[in-house]
């Protein structure tokens, strides 16, 4: 019986010992996200321009009604987003537009600190998603 | 009938049907690419292939195999799909999958049918095509890369339209769909290649990359235009018309438009939309608000009308409540002086008709055009005035062999139709023409002259106007005349078409009443099948009719007003929905009449020509922003809905009208369009036997479809010599445009962005004259400037020029006349 | 050299074009006058029961197709001679015309009379210039002569020909497709029904039929059904068959042969054997457009239904003849892009599908083909027969139908050498 109380303790001081805790002393030390982590999301820049082709298909699937488009023509003829907007608060995360992306032009970052002081702030404008 | 089983159900089908139609009946659908529902069969993309068991070995296009009675048709089975599947296979070859840039995303056909039959990989690497898109023109878009080759297009502008601007070229893998030597696009643009397309190769340019499909409200409307009450489907995206939908679904129109209809919507968004209301102080036009306005305008017209009197002047593009409610409002302010769009343009249908028939409106509707035998077009510009009820005159030529003939004074779009037969005159003259067809009928014993009034005195009238005068003096081909008129009166089911409108006011009443007796000794009117058309230019010009707006009693009349406050007889003007400076003959009388006015008020959706000289304008609501009633040129009583928001502080007619008259001290108010209309049924009997909420889709048509006269009476008319001069002008419609509210659409000025004077070559060689030269044109003590259009359409002699715009003061010459004596040099 | 009774080529000389006044003395428009002399029911009744059928390549049986057209319809109706004679190794109709246009004219002024059309017209392919001419100038000897214009032969019958030069192209030799050619349309083919015999040229019921189908006509009328029926050597067949020889033989000519003469006989005797004493690998029996034929089937009658039996067409009777050592692949690869860049891109199975069997063959005759690349050719060949708007498409896959039945083998060689065998 003392043995095994030896066991369980030995388990429970070995954690106190440095380098044993699973605790992460945030903000100085930060997590590694797994790569299928759902977190802000990013526009995929191409050679001059976003690789969004402003197809409306993510704010047609999007749930929650966060994202706003609007395409206009380039000056090579193109199809562009003129605007493309997330509202953050209302973003639930969900990565839909990601996958009804057909030019992969959308993918969600491991960036989980999207907490800010102003509404205004949570705003994504295509400027804030390209970077 | 024939009965035929398909997938085990039982169908009876007329037997002109296809085994397409028959399944479509017993809600079974065959997936189809090339067929389109107004075109001929046609058998080319063969996703339809079906079996039947009669004819066992090969697989059978169902859009064009008639069904023939006990048929087993299976439509879908293992080796069908497969078919299927090969076929979608095949056009994915070459088809570029561009779909998220690609406008038609979302309502594409061959995405539809990928869906349903296509494989992920394709076994063939195929080769893409990387053609070069058509972009030179404002409206369409053309980019054959993304074409499969249905020829919906080339089919539709030729069969319907009438215009064949497309074909096929080249051959086997290399096929594509191309203009005359493969140019860009340059037709008239109505758009009818962008409706049937089924997949993006053609696209409207304006509509380019603003929205998707699925995103877009759909409201089903009335054209605002024309009198050809043409349904559209106004595409509404965050209280903007973005586009105009194709709908065949319901409409008198097919699903068919013209350049007016699919690009004109543009002008309901314009940026110089009036927002509020303008009164004058100190000689300035400053925007006030809607009470102050209002009561400048009800304090001047009651003050007014205790003075000399108030005249009210409707454009004919309200709708027939709010002409119900300008009616109120003319009795509530006590005068008789109401009149409607021109005056003077519209009496074919309100005297002559009555006069002869003793109805004030078409006799047939337009689907039962197409079943004529012959149709009598007076005036050339009927395609230009009506393009839709011209595509119908053009299917009943091509798929029901009518014989066309055009009573004109120049070609057009309608004499170069098949067959199309052209009894080309001298200006002005197209009455002498009627008159002596009528005498044909009777001195050849083919008139139908049981029951008809007048007829002797009518016989009198006509000795002159045998067709051998008549061919000496209009330039007429005496034979073909009397041939025509043979034709007509053999005909089992024919139609005569006259359209009236501002720029055709000369001798209105008399061309119709002559039209009318040769209808009556032809037998047309009251006849199932066959008509007697005459079709207004304005949306709602047989509305304003049928509504009564017309002057009363004593009360004076459209031209009389102008000219009683012209010369200080009339205290207050209130124009609604019109431009008279801009549109009416005789500019100087209207000018003068704005100018000596004590009063005025005008009402309109621009800072017209003629609201710039009132002393209060209210904004007013476009068609595409108010609900209500516009009847059409043949009778059918169509919903217009609200789309959108009027901009700013804008009214509809009717709020504009009804807050006037409560100024005025008139409490009668109405609940709403219902209301009003039922309303209307009072006043007017016709009306009386239909429910607001229950004029469906495709309207409701009073008098039924043939309108059987009340009267036949023969009505002696003779012709006015028209002026004689080395050079004639005659002013008429365009097909682009459609009163002065085009002017400000986008898509009309795109294609014709100016006025013009048209010439033909021979005249425009003897005076020298290049497309594009400016061209002085004088006549009546005026002179203008316009820039030159030759072609081929006008005989010598002979000059056009629209009257849509303004700014080109043709109306300074035009005083009404049918023919101006002209001068012309460069 | 030719021990078979001559008709259509009787009055045929090297380099010369028979005149009015020699064909008259050979019995020439004598067939008319007595045609004029019967109705033209009875005239129907007479080429059905000689079991004329269509010489243009597929086989009609032209009295049938007479007898469905509304001849008693009034107003205008047309006949039609197609000679657009485009299906390659066919030649035999630039022959007749060459030697004897007046054969034809006796034939349409017949078949017009008993079909009551009020005109005809002569389509001929554009190359067809020196063809044209002939006609034309036959045309205007039997005017001046009353056999052609109004009232002819003063029987009340009147009719015109014209000669109308194609633009050119495969396609037109489908009948309407052809029609549409001649109105000037683009030469698509037309949806049927409506057949041309309902609204055909310009709306008109018309009648469309080959040259030599029409030249025959008048020997008909002359000689009567039994004798048609004795010419050929079939019990089932009647009359002779233009053969046009060509490819891999020691002669090529055209030769005026009775149906049914084995097909043995007309490649040694007329073709005079394989070139350099060759072997006999394979024959087109009837133009580009018909299944193969190889050297099992040597003794088989050349009439329209021997040659079905054994899956394949008389067609045209060009016939085109490969040695031993050619690669029929190859051949086919060949005809297939013949057939893809004619096709008239209309329906999505000729325009598409044909590119891509030509793909699938050259890729094998090329060796980069696989197994699968067969199993997929076999697919298409039954995606696209049967499956087109017209028969273009379904031609084309004769040749290459067959070449799947008959020389597996060979295709089998090209994949697993990875290069033509027979290079």
């Amino acid at each position: 019986m003392f043995k095994a109380i030896a066991k369980g303790l030995s388990i429970t001081f070995k954690h106190m010992l440095p380098g044993h805790s699973t605790t992460v002393q945030y903000p100085t030390v930060r997590l590694k996200m797994s790569d299928r982590y759902r977190g802000l999301h990013r526009l995929v820049p191409a050679q001059d321009r976003e690789k969004c082709v402003a197809c409306y298909l993510c704010p047609t699937v999007c749930p929650a009604k966060c994202i706003t488009v609007e395409s206009a023509e380039n000056e090579k003829g193109e199809k562009y987003p003129k605007v493309y907007k997330i509202d953050m608060l209302r973003c639930i995360f969900c990565g839909y537009c990601v996958e009804a992306c057909p030019v992969e032009a959308l993918e969600m970052t491991d960036a989980y600190e999207l907490a800010n002081y102003r509404r205004e702030d949570f705003e994504f404008t295509k400027e804030r998603l390209l970077k | 009938m024939v009965n035929l089983t398909i997938d085990g159900k039982q169908v009876t089908v007329s037997k002109t049907a296809t085994i397409y139609d028959a399944a479509k009946e017993v809600g079974i659908n065959i997936p189809v690419l090339c067929y389109a529902k107004k075109l001929l069969p046609y058998g080319a993309c063969r996703f339809c292939l079906v079996q039947v068991e009669q004819m066992k070995g090969r697989l059978i296009p169902a859009c064009t195999t008639p069904v023939s009675e006990g048929m087993v048709v299976t439509t879908t089975s293992e080796e069908i799909q497969k078919v299927r599947k090969t076929v979608m296979e095949f056009l994915l070859v070459n088809h570029v999958l561009d779909c998220p840039v690609c406008d038609k995303g979302g309502e594409c056909d061959l995405q539809d049918l990928a869906y349903e039959f296509g494989s992920i990989s394709n076994r063939f690497e195929g080769v893409k095509f990387d053609l070069p898109t058509d972009e030179i023109n404002p409206l369409i878009e053309r980019n054959m890369n993304r074409c499969v080759l249905c020829g919906r297009c080339v089919r539709v502008c030729d069969e319907v339209v009438g215009y064949g601007s497309y074909s096929f070229i080249n051959r086997g893998f290399e096929t594509k769909i191309a203009t005359a030597y493969d140019r860009g696009l340059n037709c008239e643009f109505c758009g009818q290649c962008v409706s049937l397309c089924p997949v993006g190769a053609i696209l409207p340019r304006p509509f380019k990359f603003k929205a998707r499909p699925w995103q877009i409200k759909e409201v089903d409307s009335v054209c605002g235009y024309c009198g050809n009450g043409c349904t559209v489907t106004l595409g509404v995206l965050d209280n903007k018309i973005e586009t105009i939908r194709f709908n065949d679904e319901i409409g008198v129109n097919d699903g068919n438009l013209c350049i007016r209809g699919r690009f004109g919507y543009a002008y309901v968004n314009h940026q110089k939309r009036l927002t509020k209301p303008l009164v004058r102080k100190e000689g300035q036009l400053v925007e006030v608000e809607w009470d102050e306005a209002l009561q400048v305008a009800a304090e001047g017209l009651s003050n007014a009308q205790n003075g000399q009197g108030v005249g009210i002047l409707s454009g004919a593009r309200l709708t027939n409540e709010e002409f119900f409610l300008l009616k109120n409002l003319a009795k509530t302010i006590g005068t008789d002086h109401l009149d409607h769009s021109g005056g003077e343009c519209y009496k074919g249908v309100s005297e002559g008709l009555n006069e002869t028939l003793g109805v004030k409106a078409s006799t047939g509707t337009f689907p039962q055009l197409e079943s004529c035998d012959v149709i009598l077009a007076i005036r050339s510009d009927f395609w230009e005035t009506h393009p839709v009820v011209g595509m119908v005159v053009n299917q009943a030529i091509r798929r029901n062999d009518a014989q066309l003939v055009v009573v004109a004074d120049k070609r057009g779009k309608l004499t170069k139709l098949p067959r199309a037969r052209t009894l080309l005159t001298k200006a002005g003259y197209e009455l002498s023409i009627l008159n002596a067809m009528s005498k044909v009928l009777l001195d050849e014993g083919l008139a139908q002259v049981d029951g008809l009034q007048n007829l002797d005195a009518f016989k009198a009238a006509l000795s002159e106007y045998t067709p051998e005068n008549v061919a000496q003096q209009t330039g007429v081909d005496a034979d073909l005349l009397k041939d025509s008129a043979r034709k007509l009166a053999g005909a089992k089911k024919s139609a005569i078409l006259l359209a009236y409108g501002l720029p055709y006011t000369a001798q209105s009443k008399e061309l119709a009443a002559a039209a009318a007796n040769l209808a009556l000794l032809a037998g047309i009117p009251g006849r199932a099948g066959s008509g007697l058309y005459l079709c207004g230019e304005k949306a709602n010009s047989q509305g304003a009719i049928d509504l009564g707006v017309l002057p009363a009693g004593n009360g004076l009349g459209a031209q009389q007003m102008l000219t009683a406050a012209g010369e200080g007889k009339l205290d207050a003007l209130y124009v609604i929905a019109e431009d008279p400076i801009s549109s009416y003959p005789d500019r100087q009388m209207v000018e003068q009449a704005m100018d000596k006015v004590g009063f005025s008020v005008v009402q309109d959706l621009f800072l017209s020509a003629t609201a710039e000289k009132a002393d209060v304008v209210f904004p007013a609501a476009s068609f595409a922003e108010k609900e209500g009633t516009f009847t059409n040129a043949e009778r059918r009583i169509q919903r217009v809905r609200q789309g959108i928001k009027s901009p700013g502080e804008a009214k509809t007619d009717g709020a504009i009208i009804s807050a006037l008259a409560n100024k005025l001290g008139n409490t009668l108010s109405f609940t709403g369009e219902a209301a009003i209309f039922a309303e209307i049924g009072k006043d007017v009997p016709a009306y009386a036997e239909f429910n607001y909420h229950e004029i469906g889709s495709q309207g409701v048509v009073w008098g039924g479809e043939t309108l059987a006269p009340t009267r036949r009476n023969l009505v002696s008319v003779s012709a006015e010599q028209p002026a004689s001069a080395d050079y004639h002008l005659v002013t008429g419609s365009a097909l682009y445009h459609s009163g002065t509210v085009s002017v400000h659409a986008s898509g009309p000025l795109a294609v014709m962005p100016e006025a013009y004077v048209e010439l033909g070559r021979e005249d425009a060689a003897a005076l020298g004259v290049n497309d594009g030269d400016l061209l002085k044109v004088a006549g009546n003590g005026v002179e203008i400037q316009l820039k030159a259009k030759v072609d081929n359409r006008l005989p010598k002699g002979l000059l056009f020029a629209p009257y849509h715009f303004g700014n080109a003061g043709l109306n300074k010459l035009y005083r009404g006349e049918a023919v101006v004596a002209v001068s012309v040099s460069k | 050299m030719n021990d078979y009774p001559q008709v259509l080529f009787k009055n045929r000389l090297p380099g010369e074009t028979v005149t009015l006044r020699s064909y008259e003395k050979t019995g020439g428009y004598q067939g008319l006058r007595k045609a004029l002399k019967m109705s033209p029911n009875e005239i129907c009744e007479l080429v059905k029961d000689s079991g004329l059928r269509g010489r243009g390549g597929a086989g009609f049986p032209t009295g049938i197709k007479w007898s469905f057209f509304p001849s008693k319809a009034p107003g205008e109706k047309y006949l039609v001679c197609n000679g657009d004679e485009m299906e390659p190794g066919t030649y035999k109709d630039r022959q007749l015309l060459r030697a004897d246009p007046h054969q034809l004219i006796e034939g349409m002024v017949i078949a017009s009379y008993a079909l009551q059309a009020t005109a005809g017209y002569i389509f001929l392919r554009y190359a067809y210039e020196e063809c044209a001419q002939n006609v034309e100038r036959a045309i205007a000897e039997a005017k001046a002569a009353g056999y052609l214009g109004e009232n002819i032969l003063g029987s009340g019958f009147a009719l015109s020909l014209h000669v109308h030069r194609s633009a050119g192209r495969y396609i037109l030799g489908e009948e309407t497709a052809l029609l549409n050619g001649l109105e000037g349309k683009r030469p698509n083919p037309r949806a049927k029904p409506p057949f041309p015999a309902q609204r055909g040229l310009f709306g008109k019921p018309t009648n469309v039929n080959n040259v030599e189908t029409l030249a025959n006509v008048s020997h008909i009328i002359n000689h009567g059904p039994v004798w048609f029926q004795e010419l050929a050597l079939t019990i089932e067949g009647s009359g002779t068959k233009l053969f046009g020889l060509s490819g891999h033989l020691n002669r090529t000519t055209c030769f005026e042969l009775p149906l049914g003469i084995p097909l043995r006989e007309v490649v040694e005797t007329y073709g005079g054997g394989i070139r350099q004493g060759r072997a006999f690998k394979a024959c087109l029996p009837g133009g580009a457009s018909t299944p193969y034929l190889t050297a099992e089937h040597l003794d088989l009658p050349m009439d329209f239904n021997p040659l079905e039996e054994v899956g394949s067409r008389i067609g045209t009777a060009g016939v085109t003849v490969f040695d031993e050592t050619t690669c029929m692949v190859a051949v086919t690869r060949n005809l297939v892009q013949f057939f893809a860049r004619e096709s008239c891109g209309f329906c999505t199975p000729c325009r598409d599908g044909l590119p891509m069997v030509s793909w699938l063959l050259d890729k094998i005759e090329h060796g980069l083909g696989n197994h699968d690349d067969l199993c997929l050719l076999a697919k298409q060949v039954q995606n696209i027969t049967g499956r087109s708007f017209c028969a273009l498409a379904e031609g084309a896959m004769g040749p290459v139908e067959s070449l799947l039945r008959l020389f597996e083998q060979e295709l089998k060689d090209h994949i697993q050498k990875g290069q033509c065998p027979f290079l």
